[in-house]
């Protein structure tokens, strides 16, 4: 769910850079253990 | 256990109480005994609501989850980051903006008081008990391995939490919350870099040996709804679980309840959104870790003492003969393991991964006949997952670190305990007391009520841990039912989103979301995770559909 249109633009801006910062953080987590599973993981 | 380590464990309990209760300010209103009158700053919330989740059964179960299951758990936390994203923009400023102490008090002002007291009867009736299992685990454990009676476990564990949590309100519960994160991450962290420096293999070459036995398999990514972990099922599944923690639990509502504003709050959770996934991977990775140095250590047959030495003392010589063809099993696999370590790539490196799992699989059939022969004697449960870390830290770390690690393994608890007692007392109070009770009495009435129900529930979770065993089955049907209420409860709370959705719908559509899950639980094998969906997705479109037409307005 995300602010809807009555959000001023600054809430919308925000929100969406929280979002895309935590879902790099978390990329490179999820990568960091797949990465893990290619190399080691017989 | 060595008396350093005793003294660092009393020190830490004695410390928790006396800093927690110094640190509660204000406590002589509800405003403050519940929600700290909206005062403390988005690190101590956020440390707050990560103690909160982390339990001593994350401390001592998950990581002997690694050990002999690998990582793939750490596969449920996959939709945490964005189940916080999404709870900062919705349910966190409505909750924190609307002057609740409850988050079902929110649903009587968009609903009605029968649903309000309905989920809150739900959260009682599961947290409840939820709270007494949190509790027996390590105290169960505790018993064992120190040769204490269980009632003192559970004292140790119980009492002091009980008494900063009655005495000082949920500011008490924070600042003890961030002190007992930190002791936690100390533990881990020191735990971790004592098996570095122990292990007489390379970190490369350890990574090798586990990963030989798939438990460095993370993601698992096929489709498979029946599979407990798998990347679909954290991501989508996992989501709709972490929303409903998050965002309807009166356990963790109430931790963010406490920020100065809701920007506060929403950072408070981000932390959780940064740091969920590389925690729980360092908690797996402890036991993965502690597989590979009982490849080179003689780890005991058994790992609860305690069945340990009923098995000695009924079946000494069937035992002991177990013991030999387990000491021989077990150079064979130190040497396969050697040869793992030792072996570049190619086919050399695959013939001696292939019979390292062989001489794994050796090991592990001597110990399944171990497991049985102790279910035998003691007519106990036998997995002794729990008991591999306390067993390892005991005997293998050095002295002051393995008191620091059980003084972790205590601080999970009360973390987890204590957030747990003041949202049970809180609930109890606001939602049922005041709501039914005695609605207009004075502020210092509803706090002697709140500090008295923090005790009740105390003891009420002690006596649950005490008889834990006996109630082993009542418990079980307990925790199973509760995972029906998860998913439907939060579908009680996005429905609260849509602005034609009514009372009568939301009722309706709780109780059809329930019994679709208890459907899907008892008569499927769809996985616990995908439950919650299956759940918030009924509640939500049964109650829209009986809410008949007409627009409300949201609060």
């Amino acid at each position: 769910m995300v602010p809807n249109d009555t959000d001023p633009p600054d809430a919308r801006s925000r929100f969406r850079t929280t979002l895309i910062r935590v879902l790099v953080v978390q990329a490179v987590a999820v990568v960091l253990l797949g990465l893990l599973q290619l190399v080691y993981n017989v | 256990m060595h008396w350093i380590n005793w003294v660092i464990v009393i020190v830490y309990l004695v410390y928790v109480v006396v800093d927690g209760i110094r640190k509660s300010e204000d406590t002589d209103s509800i405003a403050g005994y519940f929600v700290a009158n909206k005062s403390l700053a988005w690190w101590v919330v956020g440390l707050s609501v990560m103690a909160t989740q982390l339990s001593a059964v994350t401390m001592i179960g998950t990581t002997g989850q690694g050990a002999t299951d690998g990582i793939r758990f750490v596969q449920t936390y996959l939709g945490l980051p964005l189940a916080m994203v999404i709870l900062g923009v919705t349910i966190v400023p409505l909750l924190h903006g609307s002057g609740v102490y409850t988050a079902y008090e929110y649903l009587e002002r968009r609903f009605d008081a029968k649903t309000r007291s309905f989920t809150a009867f739900l959260f009682l009736l599961s947290r409840g008990m939820s709270c007494g299992t949190i509790m027996a685990a390590p105290a169960v454990v505790f018993s064992a391995i120190f040769g204490l009676p269980l009632l003192w476990s559970v004292a140790l564990i119980g009492a002091p939490t009980v008494v900063y949590t009655m005495i000082g309100g949920v500011q008490a519960v924070a600042w003890a919350d961030v002190k007992q994160m930190i002791l936690i991450i100390v533990a881990l962290v020191a735990i971790m870099a004592v098996l570095l420096v122990q292990l007489p293999v390379s970190p490369t070459e350890a990574l090798r040996i586990a990963g030989s036995t798939g438990r460095l398999e993370a993601f698992d990514f096929s489709f498979d709804m029946t599979e407990s972990y798998t990347f679909w099922s954290g991501i989508i599944g996992g989501t709709f679980l972490m929303l409903s923690y998050f965002g309807t639990d009166q356990s963790q509502v109430q931790r963010y309840l406490t920020a100065r504003s809701a920007d506060e709050a929403r950072s408070s959770l981000l932390m959780s959104a940064y740091w969920k996934i590389p925690l729980q991977a360092l908690v797996l990775l402890v036991g993965v870790g502690v597989f590979v140095y009982y490849q080179f250590v003689r780890p005991p047959l058994l790992y609860n003492p305690a069945h340990e030495t009923a098995v000695a003392a009924e079946r000494g010589a069937v035992y002991a003969a177990m013991e030999d063809r387990y000491a021989q099993a077990f150079s064979l696999r130190e040497s396969a393991a050697l040869s793992v370590a030792d072996a570049g790539d190619g086919a050399s490196a695959a013939a001696a991964m292939e019979a390292f799992v062989a001489r794994e699989a050796e090991v592990q059939a001597i110990r399944g006949e171990a497991l049985a022969l102790a279910g035998d004697v003691t007519g106990e449960a036998t997995g002794d997952v729990n008991y591999i870390i306390p067993r390892f830290v005991l005997s293998e770390l050095p002295i002051g670190l393995a008191g620091l690690f059980i003084a972790g393994v205590i601080a999970a608890a009360m973390s987890s305990i204590a957030a747990e007692l003041n949202a049970l007392a809180t609930t109890s109070v606001i939602d049922f007391y005041r709501r039914w009770i005695r609605p207009e009495a004075d502020d210092a009435h509803y706090l002697r009520v709140s500090k008295g129900a923090t005790a009740f529930w105390g003891v009420f979770a002690c006596i649950v841990a005490i008889y834990a065993a006996t109630l082993g089955s009542l418990i079980e049907v307990v925790n199973r039912y509760g995972s029906f209420f998860y998913g439907s409860i939060l579908g009680v709370f996005l429905l609260a989103m849509v602005p034609r959705a009514g009372s009568r719908g939301a009722f309706l559509g709780l109780i059809a979301g329930m019994a679709t899950v208890g459907f899907v639980n008892f008569g499927t094998e769809v996985a616990y995770l995908w439950q919650n969906v299956i759940g918030a997705g009924v509640v939500v479109v049964v109650g829209i559909l009986l809410s008949g037409p007409g627009r409300r307005i949201l609060l």
